[in-house]
């Protein structure tokens, strides 16, 4: 059964057409992740699930219920707001609470269901604090409590660890990836950050300009885009114009500037693609005369773990390769390298 | 789900579907400003209206006739009084101004520069007779200024004067009781303006070798100059209206164009004449207003780029 | 520039006079106080000598219990009044379209600069039009026109630093409009609510041309003293005065405290 389903959503502002017409089911307990460049329409569809701005077409079903016209406090949805929203003239107990309160859940009842909350988010204890008296890191844990509590269908994050340090961002994706496993809750997750997206997400919505460019698992979404587009937001990636030198069934041989490289997929002779590499999947390596591409260090970028060459081969093209630190022997610009493009890591996003 | 648990939540699906908060409309918002309306409309608009109706009323030995009559407007401009006296009024606005933005300018900076414990007692100070009745403040001062008032019977006493100093029933009276109340009035723009000045400009111009003064002169003032114009404006605007003051401080020896407006219509029962007084008083506040929106606009604080 | 601390000549003279500027504020009104406790029959600084003398006076004295019961009366029904009233405006400004914004906002608090001389005037001829001069049912709604524009600015400042966010997670957690607003919104303005409430009490206990205009019978406390004023400043004047600037203070220390000052349609934090 699916907890949330969009039907041909639509959101204009004057001129400007926020959203462009989405078709989205999220599955009950599924993890969906909204991914996209700053503009593209996150935030609205999220508005427009949660009930704060009202569609100008389509549907949403939220709970197996049409809710397109129905007021916020009618939805049973939950948010997380990205600078958390909590009440500052409540105790953490009483901000968790207050959904309860509007529901009419007696006083005992409140209290006891609150405090499980704030327990499930390892905040016991705090319940009488106010929420300017923690921290950012357990304010978002009181906000997650808080939207958790009512048992919503579904519950929405709108880049809920924009405000947090990166060590204490990489904690919470873990921590809610856990928390929304365990409970089973349906979730949909906001981002324009892909390896937020990548890391915990059963799905992805590729956004841009209003509409879905790619819909699928992040392993899918990664190795094999759709398009151009979700290639580059993706991450790093070569991409190549290439043409194809020979087809037989679904393999076929391509040549891009100097490479010649074997691609999958049904492709004709003669025709003009685009191919796409991810740096980390070529190999590289000191030159030797056998090697079969042959390139020269443009320049290296060190980046802790990992080392960004920028290789220039044969032919002129120059491509991007990501390689684990080795300590010693990194390369310099001007070193001349060898290469190695597994089979399989070129990949075809367009034709 | 658990319906149970729900019991609000779930009970819409009967009801019909309401429009969303969103849909309600910004417009619509507007009907809470309704009740305020409804009561400007009743206690000013009307009101105004019938000022301006009245104020071409004709009136002869004691009968008020309506109609379109320039009557009033002709008395003013050719009776010789009330001319001088809105003449009077206006340098008597403009000295009180003159002096509270004298005033006030350095108390501005001084807050400025001031720690937060000093600021909490200068806006205490400033505040206070603020909410202190007007009336009161000047009782206050008639004890200090008047004939057998503080000042004097110290000064008589030491035998430095033999007869009281006339420091009351004159504009010297009026002017600084005046100013006692509306300092805090000029001070809060003025300092507004200059906390948001950001202090690095200041210290750029004097490492760029800007004297202190200059300083001041070059980059303080100017960007402080929106304040300084809606304090000039407010100022100016509250000393044309004042009546209390006058009658208390001034006696009968300052006259200021409320005061005829209060007697016209108290005492001689001339309607058309306090309401075409009225209207003047009215129309020169209007032109001060609109000079200083456009000064205030020819003085703008460029944004930054 | 504004660098804490720096006891050069210019910091020096500001601060000299911002001392006689202090000075000049509260001296008269703490010369007052002094001299009210006098217990001659006369006013003098110092006093020759002390004593409640004046105060009892008053205190016993059913005009002035009169004239001070009428200006609470007033007060405490144009406070609430206004504080409902203004707030309502000031959120339906803060929610309502950007456009023509300014220009009610504008509006809203133009009874602040209008002459009181010029609004008593038109509304002395209303009220006598509707027979209703020298009653509350003129007395308080001239009041609240003055005593509305100081909840608009009050709250509508407050307003402006409150995060409508806030009430969006009430909704998304089951509130109504009303209950978020309730719940929420208001508790969290309250400091604006407050400041506003104090500036109308003072506003309305404190009008004096206005009502001068539309009393005959009625006689509030500003009315009395001006009229007490016409022979000479008696101690019993001073007690009364005294009393309210005490009123006046205690008033101020709320409002300093709750962070909020205003004036001339300016919030300084
Ligand atoms: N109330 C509005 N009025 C007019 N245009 C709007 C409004 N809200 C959003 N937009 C426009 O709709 C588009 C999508 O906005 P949205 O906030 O959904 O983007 P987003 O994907 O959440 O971006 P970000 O990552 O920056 O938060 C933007 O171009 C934005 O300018
Ligand atoms: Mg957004």
């Amino acid at each position: 059964m699916t907890a949330v389903a969009l039907d041909g959503v639509v959101k204009r502002y004057g001129g400007v057409t926020a959203v462009d017409g989405i078709d989205l089911q999220v599955g009950k307990g599924e993890f969906l992740t909204l991914l996209g460049p700053s503009g593209c329409g996150k935030s609205t569809t999220l508005q427009m699930i949660a009930g704060f701005v009202l569609p100008s077409a389509g549907r949403i079903r939220i709970g197996g219920r049409d809710s397109t016209r129905l007021p916020p406090h009618r939805r049973n949805v939950g948010m997380v707001f990205q600078n958390y929203a909590l009440f500052p003239h409540m105790t953490l107990a009483d901000n968790v609470a207050f959904g309860l309160r509007m529901r009419g859940v007696a006083k005992a009842e409140r209290r006891r269901r609150a405090g499980e909350a704030l327990a499930v988010v390892q905040l016991t204890g705090l319940a009488d604090r106010y929420p300017g008296q923690i921290s950012g890191g357990q304010q978002q844990r009181v906000a997650l409590a808080r939207a958790l509590v009512i048992q919503p269908d579904v519950l929405l994050l709108d880049e809920p660890f924009g405000a947090l340090d990166k060590q204490l961002r990489d904690r919470m994706r873990i921590e809610l990836r856990d928390l929304q496993r365990q409970l089973g809750i349906s979730l949909i997750f906001v981002t324009h950050d892909q390896e937020e997206a990548l890391s915990m997400s059963d799905r992805i919505a590729v956004l841009s300009e209003g509409r879905i460019r790619q819909l699928g698992t992040p392993d899918g979404i990664y190795r094999r885009p759709a398009n151009r587009f979700v290639a580059e937001f993706m991450g790093h990636s070569n991409i190549l114009p290439a043409r194809v030198v020979e087809a037989s069934g679904d393999r076929a041989l391509v040549r891009a500037g100097g490479l010649l490289l074997a691609v999958s997929g049904r492709l004709s002779a003669g025709g003009d693609i685009e191919l796409m590499i991810r740096p980390e999947r070529i190999g590289i390596g000191p030159a030797d005369a056998g090697a079969a591409i042959r390139g020269r260090v443009a320049g290296m970028q060190y980046l802790g773990a990992s080392l960004h060459y920028r290789v220039v081969v044969e032919g002129g093209t120059e491509l991007s390769v990501v390689t684990p630190d080795p300590g010693e022997g990194r390369r310099v610009p001007g070193d001349p390298v060898a290469l190695a493009i597994p089979d399989g890591a070129p990949f075809v996003i367009g034709s | 789900m658990s319906p149970d648990r729900h019991p609000r939540a779930e009970a819409p699906d009967a009801a019909p579907p309401v429009r969303a908060w969103a849909r309600i409309g910004r417009l619509r918002a507007w009907g809470l400003v309704l009740p305020a309306g409804v009561l400007y409309a009743v206690t000013f608009g009307i009101p105004l209206a019938m000022l301006l109706g009245a104020s071409f009323a004709r009136f002869q030995g004691g009968v008020t006739t309506p109609g379109f009559f320039l009557d009033n407007y002709v008395k003013i401009a050719t009776d010789g009084v009330t001319l001088a006296v809105f003449r009077n009024t206006v340098s008597l606005s403009l000295l009180i101004t003159a002096v509270g933005l004298a005033c006030a300018l350095p108390v501005a900076m001084l807050m400025r520069r001031a720690g937060p414990g000093l600021r909490l007692v200068a806006m205490f100070v400033l505040v206070s007779p603020l909410l202190t009745s007007i009336i009161v403040r000047n009782v206050a001062w008639m004890l200090i200024l008047g004939r057998s008032g503080m000042i004097n019977s110290w000064l008589i006493d030491a035998g430095l004067i033999s007869a009281p100093l006339p420091l009351m029933y004159n504009r010297l009276g009026v002017v600084i009781a005046v100013v006692h109340v509306y300092l805090p009035f000029a001070v809060l723009p003025i300092y507004a303006a200059l906390r948001a000045i950001d202090p690095a400009r200041e210290r750029a111009a004097a490492s760029l070798g800007a004297a202190p003064w200059r300083v001041f002169v070059h980059v303080t003032l100017p960007l402080a100059a929106p304040g300084l114009i809606a304090a000039f404006t407010l100022l100016f605007i509250l000393s044309m209206g004042l009546y209390l003051t006058p009658v208390i401080l001034g006696g009968n020896f300052v006259v200021t164009l409320p005061m005829m407006i209060t007697d016209a219509a108290r005492n001689q029962y001339n309607w058309p004449y306090a309401s075409a007084m009225s209207v003047l008083l009215l129309a020169s506040i209007v032109a001060v207003v609109a000079v200083s929106a456009v000064l205030g606009r020819l003085f703008a604080v460029p944004r930054d780029a | 520039m504004p660098e804490r601390g720096f006891a050069t000549p210019g910091f020096l003279a500001l601060a000299l006079f911002g001392s006689l500027a202090t000075a000049f504020l509260v001296l008269p009104l703490a010369i007052l106080c002094v001299q009210s406790f006098t217990a001659e029959s006369y006013l003098s600084f110092p006093p020759p000598s002390f004593g409640l003398r004046w105060y009892r006076t008053v205190l016993a004295d059913p005009e002035w219990r009169q004239a001070a019961q009428s200006s609470l009366t007033i007060a405490a029904i144009v406070t609430p009044l206004s504080l409902v009233v203004g707030t309502l405006a000031a959120l339906g400004l803060d929610r309502g379209p950007m456009r023509g914004r300014n220009v009610i906002y504008g509006i809203l608090i133009s009874p602040m600069i209008l002459p009181h001389i010029v609004l008593g005037l038109g509304l002395f001829r209303i009220a006598l039009d509707l027979e209703i001069d020298d009653s509350l049912w003129s007395i308080v709604p001239a009041h609240l026109t003055i005593t509305i524009p100081f909840v608009v600015i009050s709250v509508g400042a407050s307003l402006q630093s409150f995060d409508v966010g806030l009430e969006k997670a009430a909704q998304s957690l089951g509130a109504n409009r009303f209950r978020a607003l309730w719940h929420i919104t208001l508790p969290i303005i309250r400091p604006g609510l407050v400041g506003g409430g104090i500036f109308a009490f003072i506003m309305s206990f404190d009008e004096f041309i206005i009502t001068y205009f539309l009393a005959v019978q009625t006689r509030t406390l500003p009315l009395e003293i001006f009229d007490s004023l016409r022979y000479q400043v008696s101690p019993s004047i001073a007690a009364v005065s005294a009393l309210t600037i005490a009123a006046s203070a205690a008033l101020t220390v709320a409002l300093i405290l709750r962070g909020q000052v205003m004036a001339g349609g300016r919030i300084v934090q």
